[in-house]
């Protein structure tokens, strides 16, 4: 391929302008010469992060004449994505440059929240104002009457400086939507079993698995890449076993479909227990080694003998060691015996293995048949099928709040993972490099709130078992109306709230919007801060808005990447220069505690530099030369990697996977998960402190049986379209462009629309017998669905009256009430029924 | 001799639609562009060069579903080709069809003549549009842009005659559908695992038109110079009577001038005597 005179030229003037620059020390424009320019078409391709779903994959824009106009994967991030990209990844060129963004700081000038009435601000009036209120309300001792709710945006983007600036105010009334919204009650789940359970903890083998079951996720239509890159081309290598009421993408690549009843997908994991523990089709050695199945109970129900190991920072229990012929710790037992009664010390104690057994000998298959739907026979042999085609897993899940027995569906996929021995194993649930540290580290200890945080108090007073774990969004509603009285020792914290709202869109995303309008015009609360990239539905509700830049004008930190089985690092590089007066959050966070002062400042840097683990003077140095980037170099230089080849490469492995593998056997083998005992734990040491049953029992959903298709009662079920990603792309115009028709439709049965008259395409009222909206919309029918549900894609819905682009569709957050579940307080989104009925 | 080809892997394909996306991405980013700039209806109408379709087959719960891909099927025996008045539609050695933008005058009877609505005459580029398997690309050794995204290597590129190519493995293991046998279409698509061929084949193959005779453009360009040719002949042949007409007539016109011009010399000859008598 040739090389044209002019376009060496041009190469060559566009170098020398980018390094005269760089010399000068325009410390916020970040050279594209230095990145990789390409001279075959003098494109410059500039590595960053994809920020259209919380995955995070690896990518490259391909920048010519200022304009991004491709996103590509990087193949040098193969480990996160495998160079590959998503729908909702190349469009992210059109969310850079959507014409409706936000294009400067509006103030609210008039009007109610609600109405669209603001003016233009500047950014240094703004920030002395934020930091004047926020630090005078601190100085009041109203400090944790400062709120702020996030999206995963503010997680998974902006963790550091979110917790940074809201301990400084000395605030922890913070949660993301994700968590009751997402993940918490699936993590938690799988946290009483294996210790963790966070999207970005662990991932299914999916190049080794021989046998996958799928229950309650779509991972082939929700596509987060890091785990469609893998689930994909292996496609064809492993039985596939999908339960879901609906034929989703990924149930559409199953060997077996299963259309299980909704939120009944517990009875069939336990069932395939008591067929594979009855049949003694588990791994013995595994369990022996691994788990606390061999733990000794007493007659009352507690552990025989429980102390505390230094070593391992774990508690140690007592197993019978068949080898011995006594009662030894776990960690000194040669044979550790399952099953057995035992008498120790004059005592009569026996396993928790039989334990177990005794408690899960009621879910026969025959019993789940009348639950589930399911006939008995289909349960049995997949169960046999599962304990026998080594390695098999039940898939790692991702979102599931959607039932008040959803934490538990997680435990027992965690323990049915245990009994076929596939954690942490080849084939089996790897965790990520991040996963390992979270085991070793006992990552949840830190992630429970304090006594004096409101939402967990809020938790605990509504009996939620786990309130500790309070990341409840729900919780706003009753705080920022004054329904609930929160108190910090004792004493009610005085003040009104001070909200801060994070690429978050609570009117559109979070269930019941009506509520979360009266909580937004409350007395209660003195002042919103909206922080996005999009006039959304939230916006108007707003008192400030100001414009963060899209993930592609940004020049974020480094990052450890999340989800797969390697240690690396990676960052973004600006592939834009911002296109309008909007600042990076990492920057307005700074900006803030600059203007508030030194004490504020430094404060701020101290948290930031333990939570990045960099020194906080050379991290207030690095921003102070060069702004973000001087920041991200104080990181690269604490981290020992080059800061130069990141920005060439954008992702930088430290520990291939081969490594991560042995952590994940050797985490294992020494008993560091993050259980209490460090074991997996068919006992449950966080369910009996809890005051709970340690094993693990039926609980039915709201729900169940209450559906009548007959009278056109459904029960509601929702799911990703594979082009979107929640409420934040539903405008997107090309995104629009490329999803199929019908996602903007609610799916019905075709012969249970037969029966109720209901024709293809007509116009329906979809009723929610839950906030009773009504919302007309139009039908799609399709055979891929059971008779007594119905379907909706939640990404649609958008009012927003500066939208160009409104996408239509149904609005599903309307239709779910607002609910909290009784174990971790998810917000149970298919807890509800709809009625449907023609026009 | 290297005949470019496509393996779309129904088994695999997940259903995202990232192929349409970059193809969008890739090649159309004007008209993507400029719809942006028009509002809703002009986005929700942009054209696309490959599109997938969902589809079902059988009834609750024996049910199965997989998603077809449409896209130019570059036709060894391209109808498009064959219709083309200017010769702005070929196919290149390798097998590709494509545009020439100078020659096409947008009369779009190649629109009309495919059959997989793979062709359209956009304002935007004065020309049709269609799909190029990325040509652009493929010569400087790159995937077409659809292949290289795809997240489960649904799709497949190569050289059909290339023993060591994986498309020619996959068409040779023989798990593979096509919709554009007729035409000797290069895009195959291989059989996912809940589905039989036939049943596949139900589903996404549509009946054809008959192929055009292999003479194709050539028999319209030879019947073309066959009427020049007469035409040729023609004019040739009436100048030439023409001229032999007038030479004709010339001639008869000179003699009878010349007879009477006789005429008057011997009646002004005898006048002549008189006068002199």
């Amino acid at each position: 391929m040739e090389v044209s005179r002019r376009d060496f030229l041009k190469t060559l003037g566009l170098s020398c302008a980018a390094l005269m620059l760089h010399e000068t020390g325009f410390s916020h424009f970040v050279p594209l010469a230095k990145a990789r320019i390409s001279l075959l078409d003098s494109a410059a391709y500039v590595p960053t992060i994809c920020g259209m779903c919380p995955s995070c994959c690896s990518i490259t824009a391909r920048v010519k004449g200022g304009r991004v106009e491709r996103i590509l994967g990087n193949p040098n991030g193969y480990p996160t994505n495998r160079g590959r990209v998503c729908a909702r990844g190349e469009m992210g060129i059109y969310r850079l440059y959507h014409p409706d963004r936000l294009k400067y700081p509006l103030v609210r000038a008039g009007g109610e929240r609600g109405e669209w009435v603001f003016k233009k601000a500047e950014w240094s009036h703004l920030v002395q104002i934020m930091a004047k209120h926020l630090r005078e309300k601190f100085e009041r001792g109203e400090g944790p009457k400062i709120a702020a709710i996030g999206g995963w945006v503010a997680w998974d983007h902006y963790a550091p400086f979110v917790l940074a600036t809201l301990h400084t105010l000395g605030t922890t009334n913070f949660t993301i939507v994700p968590m009751t919204g997402c993940l918490l009650p699936k993590t938690v789940g799988w946290t009483t079993s294996i210790g963790l359970g966070a999207h970005f903890q662990f991932i299914t083998d999916y190049d080794n698995v021989k046998y996958l079951i799928v229950v309650k996720r779509n991972v082939a239509g929700s596509l987060a890449v890091p785990h469609g890159c893998r689930f994909g081309p292996n496609l064809g290598k492993f039985k596939l076993v999908v339960l879901d009421p609906r034929l989703s993408e990924t149930a559409a690549k199953a060997d077996e479909w299963i259309p299980i009843k909704p939120g009944t997908d517990l009875a069939f994991l336990l069932a395939m227990m008591n067929v594979i523990v009855n049949e003694g089709l588990y791994d013995v050695g595994y369990l022996a080694r691994y788990t606390n199945a061999p733990m000794l109970v007493k007659k009352s129900g507690d552990p025989y003998k429980i102390y505390e190991d230094k070593d391992r920072g774990r508690h140690e229990y007592y197993v019978w060691d068949e080898a011995l012929g006594k009662a030894v710790p776990h960690g000194a037992a040669t044979s550790p015996a399952l099953e057995g009664v035992f008498t120790v010390d004059g005592e009569e104690v026996i396993t928790a293995f039989a334990l177990f057994k005794e408690k899960i000998k009621e879910y026969t298959p025959a019993w789940a048949e009348e639950i589930t739907d399911v006939p008995a026979e289909t349960i049995e042999r997949i169960a046999r099928e599962f304990a026998t085609t080594r390695p098999s897993a039940i898939d790692t899940g991702w979102h599931d709040p959607k039932h008040v027995n959803s934490a538990l569906i997680w435990r027992a996929a965690g323990l049915l993972n245990a009994l076929v021995g596939s954690v942490c194993r080849e084939g089996g649930i790897l965790f990520s490099a991040s996963g390992v540290e979270a085991s070793k580290g006992m990552w949840w200890k830190m992630f429970l709130k304090p006594e004096s945080d409101a939402l967990s108090q809020w938790l605990k007073s509504k009996g939620v078992i786990a309130y500790p774990f309070g990341w409840a969004y729900q919780a706003f509603y009753d705080l920022l109306t004054g329904k609930f009285e929160y108190k910090v020792n004792g004493k009610p914290v005085p003040g009104k709230w001070t909200l801060i709202i994070l690429g978050a869109n609570p009117m559109r995303s979070q269930m019941d919007p009506k509520k979360w309008e009266e909580a937004f015009k409350s007395d209660n609360v003195e002042v919103i801060v909206d922080i996005d990239i999009m006039p959304s539905d939230t916006t108007p509700y707003a008192d400030i808005i100001l414009p963060d830049c899209t993930y592609l004008e940004r020049e974020d930190f480094i990052y450890e990447a999340e989800y797969v089985p390697t240690v690396a690092f990676m960052s973004r590089f600006k592939a834009s220069e911002p296109l309008y007066d909007c600042m990076p959050f990492e920057a307005m966070a700074i900006e803030l505690m600059k203007a508030m002062g030194n004490e504020y400042y430094e404060k701020f840097f101290n948290i930031l530099g333990s939570l990045l683990k960099v020194d906080p003077e050379a991290l207030m140095r690095g921003y102070e030369s060069e702004g973000l980037v001087g920041l991200k170099k104080a990181q690269a230089e604490a981290y020992g990697i080059s800061y130069y080849k990141l920005m060439q490469d954008g992702y930088v492995v430290v520990k291939d996977e081969s490594y991560v593998r042995e952590e994940n056997l050797k985490v294992l083998e020494e008993g560091l998960l993050a259980t209490p005992s460090g074991r997996i734990e068919f006992y449950s040491l966080i369910l009996k402190h809890l005051g709970q049953d340690p094993f693990i029992g039926w609980i039915p959903p709201m729900t169940f049986n209450k559906a009548d298709p007959s009278q056109g009662i459904f029960y509601l079920l929702y799911g990703k379209a594979p082009t979107m990603v929640h409420t934040s792309t539903g405008d997107n115009p090309l995104l629009q462009r490329v999803t199929d028709e019908s996602f903007f439709k609610v799916w019905m049965n075709k012969s249970t629309a037969s029966t109720l008259g209901l024709k293809d395409g007509q116009v329906v009222y979809l009723e929610s017998l839950g906030t009773n909206e009504k919302i007309a919309c139009k039908l799609h029918l399709t055979n891929g669905i059971r008779p007594d549900c119905v379907y909706v894609a939640p990404a649609f819905g958008q009012e927003s009256p500066m939208f160009t682009f409104k996408p239509g569709g149904i609005p599903f957050n309307k239709l779910v009430p607002l609910q909290w579940g009784p174990v971790v307080g998810g917000v149970l989104t298919e807890e509800v029924l709809v009625k449907v009925v023609g026009l | 001799m290297t005949k470019y080809g496509m393996v779309i892997d129904l088994d695999k394909c997940l259903g995202c639609a990232a192929c349409v996306a970059a193809c969008i991405t890739e090649n159309r980013r004007q008209q993507a562009d400029k719809a942006v700039e028009q509002g809703l209806d002009a986005v929700r109408s942009l054209w696309l060069r490959t599109w997938a379709e969902r589809l079902e087959l059988g009834e609750y719960p024996s049910v199965k579903s997989t998603i077809m891909h449409h896209i130019c099927q570059h036709c060894e025996d391209a109808p498009c080709v064959h219709v083309c008045p200017t010769g702005a539609a070929f196919k290149t050695e390798d097998g590709v069809i494509l545009v020439d933008k100078d020659l096409c005058i947008g009369c779009e009877f190649c629109v009309s003549a495919c059959p997989f609505n793979a062709r359209i005459m956009d304002p935007v580029i004065r020309s049709i549009d269609k799909c190029t398997f990325c040509y652009h690309r493929v010569k400087v050794g790159k995937e077409p842009a659809c292949v290289e995204v795809c997240p489960a290597h649904a799709r497949v590129f190569g050289d059909l005659e290339n023993p060591f190519s994986e498309v020619h493995a996959l068409v040779a293991e023989g798990n593979v559908v096509q919709i554009s046998e007729e035409y000797r279409g290069k895009v195959y698509y291989k059989v996912p695992r809940q589905f039989s061929k036939e049943e596949l084949l139900k589903l996404i193959k549509k009946p054809l038109p008959p192929p055009i005779a292999t003479i194709g453009r050539d028999w319209v360009k030879g019947l073309g110079w066959v009427g020049v040719g007469l035409v040729t002949a023609a004019s040739v042949g009436l100048i030439i009577i023409n001229e032999i007409n007038r030479r004709r007539r010339e001639m008869v016109a000179v003699k009878s001038a010349k007879e009477a011009l006789k005429g008057e010399e011997k009646t002004e000859g005898s006048r002549e005597e008189k006068e002199v008598k």
